[in-house]
């Protein structure tokens, strides 16, 4: 049986020359950019005192990411990952050689959440390469030129692990219907769906909403490690059945 | 011998219509096996059963004497395919739709060149795949089939589409190969010609039904050779044929008669004594067009 690092491998060796990787590079720095000249423009009104201006800066930024993006971001990026199998006869070629469904279908959902590590880890690049640009060119703000703390990584991480359930939705979502507007239009409706139903108490079990209450750390301690826990296991489910369904099928 | 591949009631119903019935197909080792039949005949998906890509609706599929539903990755690490058109990552290079495979069977990296060597495009190997053409598209989905060394390779209509240089030059591939690696073949294809050149073995499909199956020297005996008779007046040459207890075919611009059914030389006598001119007589062995449809329709008719 072919083992997951060496599907992984490939999944990532197919990624050449797609848009995937420049997405995940990108996408976060034109959010980071936006703030960036919201701080400029805005001053001590966005950033409080400027000792805890890289803070506040990298709340907005991840906020902003994750309410305005990342739903869409992840939904683009399984359609990437999968869609490449859709045209081509791509199924036809992997399944005629000796791939258990499960591990391939975990190794494109690892591959899209690899991704949004990539996305998210940009975004932090992003903020300091804005926030110092800000600092600069902007003194009056008294804004230190810097990084923000080292909880800015603890949260890009629990950021990360409440995703783990969307991105596997997505990839199965991705999986069953090749048209990608089908992928893309499911991002559009779950994104939504957050904003409608934001004030909701049901809310905290949207899992699209998983990401943002770990990204608003008073919400997060809502929530608590349990969500990601029970978020990361439904994952599996998700990905598992994805394959069993194809397992159960004719290879298109 | 036992059979490289071997299926027992083989069958595929989808809900309009059976694709497959109850096929009993046998492939033996070192063969190169033509799988012929009309288009619709059942042969793809055939083929997509025995790669387990289509699930059977009935019966039994061993590959190396091993059940495919039971040992599926085992089996399908030592076969090589192309199923209908290539399935290639247009974005990647030849070369880098190579290195996928290679990467992904955990392969030597020196395969790749192997590969490209023996479908010569290794000069081409660095462009997008998209930009190839129909040929070598094909020739690199024959690449890639090969990567891995199967020992059986299977073809799916592997000249489809292509133009008479690129068809002699896959079928002059396919014809070495065997002499160059330790392959069986089945090939599925409805371009009779092209099988009769290469192939050891053929089995005849239609209607999911297999007619036919056997070596080509077995088939030929089945099929009793002729007299091709070449005349100016084929009408009144058949009408006195006809008339002197001989059956008559009227195919090819000729007419043909069972070969020992009168001396050649009592037909022509007769012929040019009633005043028909005969251009030439001479005996011909059944080519695989006519077996092919005298078998197909046969089967059309049962």
């Amino acid at each position: 049986m072919i083992p997951l690092h060496r599907l992984i491998a490939v999944e990532l060796f197919k990624l050449r020359r797609t848009l995937a990787l420049f997405v995940a590079l990108v996408l976060p720095g034109v959010i980071a950019l936006l703030y960036a000249l919201m701080l400029a423009q805005r001053g001590k009104a966005f950033m409080g005192a400027p000792e805890q201006a890289w803070d506040a800066l990298f709340q907005a930024n991840l906020s902003g990411w994750v309410m305005l993006g990342l739903t869409l971001f992840i939904a683009l990026e399984a359609a990437l990952v999968v869609g490449v199998e859709h045209q081509h006869g791509g199924w036809k070629r992997l399944f005629a050689a000796p791939i258990d469904a499960t591990r391939l279908f975990a190794a494109k959902t690892l591959v899209v959440f690899g991704l949004v590590l990539v996305s998210l880890a940009s975004l932090w690049v992003w903020t300091v390469v804005f926030g110092n640009l800000v600092a600069w060119a902007v003194p009056s703000l008294a804004m230190p030129a810097g990084a923000p703390g080292p909880g800015s990584v603890l949260l890009l991480g629990k950021v990360a692990a409440a995703c783990m359930l969307i991105v596997a939705l997505h990839v199965a979502i991705a999986a069953r219907w090749a048209a990608i507007a089908v992928s893309l239009g499911s991002g559009i409706v779950a994104m939504i769906g957050l904003v409608i139903a934001a004030s909701s108490k049901w809310m905290k079990f949207y899992p699209w909403f998983f990401p943002l209450a770990a990204a608003q750390s008073e919400a997060d301690r809502a929530l608590a490690t349990p969500v990601y826990a029970i978020g990361a296991v439904l994952a599996v489910v998700v990905v598992v059945a994805a394959a069993r369904r194809w397992q159960a099928r004719d290879v298109p | 011998m036992p059979a490289l591949i071997e299926t027992q009631a083989l069958s595929k119903r989808f809900p309009s219509h059976v694709a497959v019935d109850a096929l009993d197909l046998c492939v033996e080792p070192g063969a190169i096996y033509g799988f012929l039949g009309p288009n619709g005949a059942g042969k793809t998906t055939t083929l997509r059963m025995l790669l387990g890509l289509t699930r059977p609706s009935g019966g039994r599929i061993r590959v190396f004497g091993e059940d495919l539903a039971q040992r599926r990755e085992s089996v399908l690490r030592r076969i090589g395919s192309l199923i209908e058109m290539p399935s290639l990552y247009p974005h990647l290079s030849g070369h880098d739709n190579l290195r996928a495979t290679q990467i992904l069977l955990g392969l030597p990296r020196a395969r790749i060149d192997a590969v490209l060597d023996i479908v010569d495009l290794r000069a081409d190997a660095r462009r997008p795949a998209r930009e190839y053409s129909l040929g070598m598209k094909q020739r690199l989905g024959l690449a890639h089939a090969l990567l891995a060394e199967p020992e059986l390779l299977i073809l799916d209509e592997p000249t489809n589409g292509l133009d008479p240089a690129g068809i002699v030059a896959m079928r002059e591939l396919i014809r070495e190969l065997p002499k160059r690696l330790p392959l069986t073949v089945l090939l599925s294809s409805h371009m009779l010609n092209e099988v009769e050149q290469i192939a050891s073995h053929v089995g005849v499909i239609r209607g999911g039904r297999l007619l036919f199956q056997g070596g080509i020297a077995a088939l030929h005996r089945r099929f009793a050779p002729e007299l091709r008779i070449d005349c100016d007046d084929r009408e009144r040459a058949a009408a006195l044929l006809a008339a002197m207890g001989l059956a008559v075919r009227d195919g090819d611009d000729a007419l043909h008669v069972p070969l020992d059914a009168q001396p050649a030389a009592a037909i022509n006598r007769q012929l040019v004594g009633a005043g028909i001119a005969v251009h030439a007589l001479h005996p011909v062995r059944a080519d695989l067009t006519r077996m092919f449809f005298e078998l197909t329709d046969a089967g059309a008719a049962a």
